[in-house]
């Protein structure tokens, strides 16, 4: 009798345990910010494209995800282009996706928004940033990241797989978004870009008048790092600062860097009139380029690397 | 280590797993370590305060019983165990008085030398109050009287005692243990339970309850209100108090439940600390119900040693008035806290004496003392009473309780209690109306504590699969309305800082 409730007992607990663990890892999964599903299903996508088959990659913040259209650089040039940009990227995530690209594509030339470059990711209160390379398969590159983010704190490693620990609070922000993301599919189709149509009249500010400062040693180590990967693979680097509606300050710190690694660097403020970028028809807000823009960009960058780089086009 | 972070949660199932599995011999050696690398995860260095205090009141028992064997007359025994207690409680007392009390009698010294126009460079001290320091110093210093008092023979075993001073659970914010209680429970021998594993989680899941879904949550909401009161002023502040009446007895419910459920998932019983203390009607009833280890710490080995009742009214009131005021300072060095045990204390004295009053008045209404509406009504004046006098201990500073209570008596913004103001206080709309929920579950849940309706038991006689339901129901509903997590700033429990 002891031994049948004991067993009871054990079956009860061995149902009981893995269900809570569904349940509660279901809960965070429905609670995590509706836009990190987004980055989720970027990555997805970009791990379902076949192996070496992308010639020109696109890296950065929102401001490249929603800033570069790629299918205007394959549609119009030819270019095998792919956008692996995604919210909230840092400059130390930007190498992230840059390394775990380059485990299954061998890109002709790649070119890495600045606007986020002197943004590391560290240990901050994990509203998606770092939750959405989760999707990212295991590598040495995603291990190092991770503990430049988490550290030692057990809180946030356990956090990183359990999310429902780091997301807990949106339970009363929950919406229909949290149960039907839009898929890999459509990443697939926009070759990685995230469009958005809305304009917002902005002002692109002078650029001479920015002022400019250096930048830290933290961003130096993982620009070094995005160089050091890229020169492994004898891949180009293009790196850009998409214009906005606020002033950026990195501009000479990046040409010198650029220049001293061998690299290009494209300050599109200083090319937005050439371009056409126009801040009241081609601005979503403040800091994202709309369609319009992103078509712009994505013209502009095409026409440079098919004239200063040996990439494949259809385009003369 | 708090017990709502990773690192306890990490900490307290090896404790247990190994507690088990070892032999019963090394369990006290076990936990005795646990306790103390529990206790230096907090400052390591103070891990000898709590050493020595345990030596001393070890010690103490021992002197005693030895003077107790050499059966030496009546008087010269008493007046040498009386040495001894004094002995003790000077040293332990020498000790609380210099970590949490020397800065504050060194500034009111420098305070009254000034008003008398004698100007005194009086120094100051930087000195971090060791956690847990008056909780296991009052423990050990009721050793040493229970063994005076022969109602407890000396522990000879010295880990089992130093378990008794330090045991984790309960070591550094209550319940305050008493040594014939505790040292028993220790000394018996301890088998894994399965029923009180699982009575025992379900106490820390109370407890867990009580403090992240509750006590946290009000927590934004005093906090904003309380530190800007000139901005939250009138409604705002009568509202706070209220929540934080809540949010303390949350609090450090939560912290005592969850040391009950941990001792329990050890084989050991702790003392309950709190009965639905704000179901009481009356403030002496409040004070059976509240913080029941200290209160009766404070009527055994204070009140009744100062004559308790026995030597007349006027004694009686002024014992009382000394117990409260010193219960006040006991919870900090600071003239808001003694104010707060001074006006408990009155409450006492004037309820006492104006009992043949409110007696005379029900028989000459023709009130009916044990129909609900007179009880609601003598618990919601009690409530109020007894919430007037937190307004001194949440305040930073006594002249700062004055003021809030002047905007509170201004009661000029009623509107703000219609119009969605409370849910810019720190808590958005869906986290206010939680938080009422969760209040409301509270008080169901202490409606049946005081009908004696034991809810633990209800559910441990339900088949195995209803509770492994109920468990992991409430773990996914802990983990999702609860605040906690990283890049929140998780409040200590409160009564960490006495």
């Amino acid at each position: 009798m002891k031994n049948r409730v004991k067993i009871k007992r054990i079956i009860a607990w061995l149902i009981t345990v893995p269900l809570t663990v569904l349940v509660i890892q279901v809960c965070g999964h429905v609670m995590d910010p509706a836009y990190s599903s987004a980055g989720f299903d970027t990555i997805e996508a970009f791990h379902k494209i076949e192996d070496n088959t992308l010639d020109v990659m696109i890296y950065g913040s929102s401001r490249a995800w929603k800033g570069c259209d790629t299918t205007v650089m394959a549609d119009e040039y030819g270019l095998s282009a792919y956008n692996y940009g995604c919210n909230w990227q840092a400059i130390n995530t930007t190498a992230l996706f840059l390394q775990d690209s380059l485990l299954t594509q061998t890109p002709k030339v790649v070119c890495i928004e600045t606007g986020l470059v002197d943004d590391i990711e560290k240990n901050t209160g994990m509203d998606g940033q770092i939750y959405y390379t989760k999707e990212m398969p295991r590598s040495k590159a995603k291990t190092e990241y991770l503990k430049q983010c988490f550290g030692v704190n057990p809180e946030y490693w356990l956090s990183y797989y359990v999310p429902l620990i780091v997301f807990h609070n949106n339970w009363n922000k929950i919406t229909y978004e949290s149960f039907h993301s839009t898929g890999y599919q459509y990443y697939l189709d926009s070759r990685g870009y995230a469009a958005g149509s809305s304009v917002k009249d902005v002002k692109i500010p002078d650029y001479h008048t920015f002022k400019q400062t250096e930048l830290s040693e933290d961003s130096l180590q993982a620009l070094d790092k995005i160089v050091a990967a890229c020169k492994e693979k004898g891949v180009q680097i293009i790196f850009y600062t998409a214009p906005i509606a606020e002033e950026y300050d990195h501009i000479d710190a990046l040409k010198a860097y650029a220049e001293k690694n061998g690299c290009v660097y494209l300050d599109i403020f200083e090319y937005a009139d050439e371009i056409g970028i126009r801040g009241d028809t081609d601005f979503q807000d403040e800091t994202h380029l709309n369609t319009s823009g992103a078509a712009k960009l994505a013209r502009f960058l095409s026409e440079y690397i098919i004239a200063h780089y040996n990439v494949p086009h259809t385009v003369s | 280590m708090l017990f709502n972070s990773i690192e306890f949660l990490l900490f307290f199932p090896i404790v247990v797993v190994i507690y088990f599995a070892i032999p019963q011999k090394l369990k006290q050696l076990w936990l005795l370590l646990a306790s103390y690398y529990f206790y230096m995860c907090w400052n390591a260095k103070y891990a000898i305060l709590i050493l020595l205090s345990t030596a001393i009141t070890y010690a103490s028992g021992l002197l005693m019983e030895g003077i107790k064997q050499k059966k030496y007359d009546a008087q010269k025994e008493k007046k040498l165990k009386n040495w001894v207690v004094v002995l003790s409680f000077a040293s332990n007392l020498s000790i609380l008085f210099y970590f949490k009390y020397i800065n504050f009698a060194l500034s009111t010294l420098g305070g009254m030398l000034h008003f008398a126009h004698i100007e005194l460079n009086v120094p100051t001290f930087d000195i971090i109050l060791p956690v847990g320091i008056s909780f296991y110093t009052f423990q050990a210093l009721s050793y040493t009287m229970d063994v005076y008092r022969d109602e407890v023979y000396a522990e000879k075993n010295f880990i089992r005692y130093a378990l008794f001073v330090s045991f984790f659970p309960q070591l550094v914010a209550g319940p305050i243990e008493r040594s014939k209680n505790l040292l028993r429970e220790l000394a018996a021998p301890k088998k894994f339970n399965y029923d009180s594993f699982i009575e025992g989680t379900l106490l820390m899941l109370w407890g867990y309850f009580l403090k992240i879904v509750i006590a946290e949550r009000i927590a934004a909401f005093v906090d904003k209100v309380y530190g800007d009161y000139y901005t939250y002023d009138g409604v705002y502040l009568i509202v706070a108090t209220a929540l934080f009446a809540i949010q303390i007895y949350c609090d450090f419910a939560g912290y005592s439940t969850i040391a009950m459920g941990a001792a329990k998932i050890l084989g050991v019983q702790l003392m309950e600390n709190f009965d639905a203390p704000y179901l009481a009607t009356s403030v002496a009833e409040f004070w059976r119900r509240w913080h029941i280890s200290l209160t009766s710490w404070f009527k055994d080995y204070l009140y009744i040693p100062m004559g308790g009742s026995r030597k007349g009214k006027a004694r009686k009131y002024l014992n009382k008035i000394i117990v409260f005021l010193v219960s006040g300072l006991w919870h900090g060095a600071q003239f808001s806290y003694i104010a707060w045990g001074g006006i408990n204390g009155l409450y006492q004295v004037v309820g006492e004496m104006l009992q043949p009053v409110r007696d005379k008045l029900v028989n000459r209404l023709g009130l009916n003392r044990n129909s609900l509406a007179h009880k609601m009504v003598c618990m919601a004046g009690t409530f109020l009473l007894v919430d007037f006098s937190w307004i001194f201990f949440r305040a930073d500073r006594f002249m700062d309780a004055l003021h809030i209570i002047k905007s509170i008596l201004s009661v000029h913004n009623i509107w703000i209690l219609f119009d969605g103001s409370l849910f810019k206080c720190g808590l958005d709309e869906g986290n206010f109306r939680l938080m009422l929920l969760s209040i409301f579950i509270l008080l169901l849940a202490d409606l049946c504590k005081k009908k004696r309706i034991e809810i633990r038991k209800v559910i441990m006689q339900q088949d195995q699969w209803a509770r492994c339901l109920i468990l992991s129901c409430s773990v996914v509903l802990l983990l999702v309305f609860g605040k906690y997590g990283p890049g929140y700033d998780a409040a200590k429990f409160i009564y960490f800082q006495f």
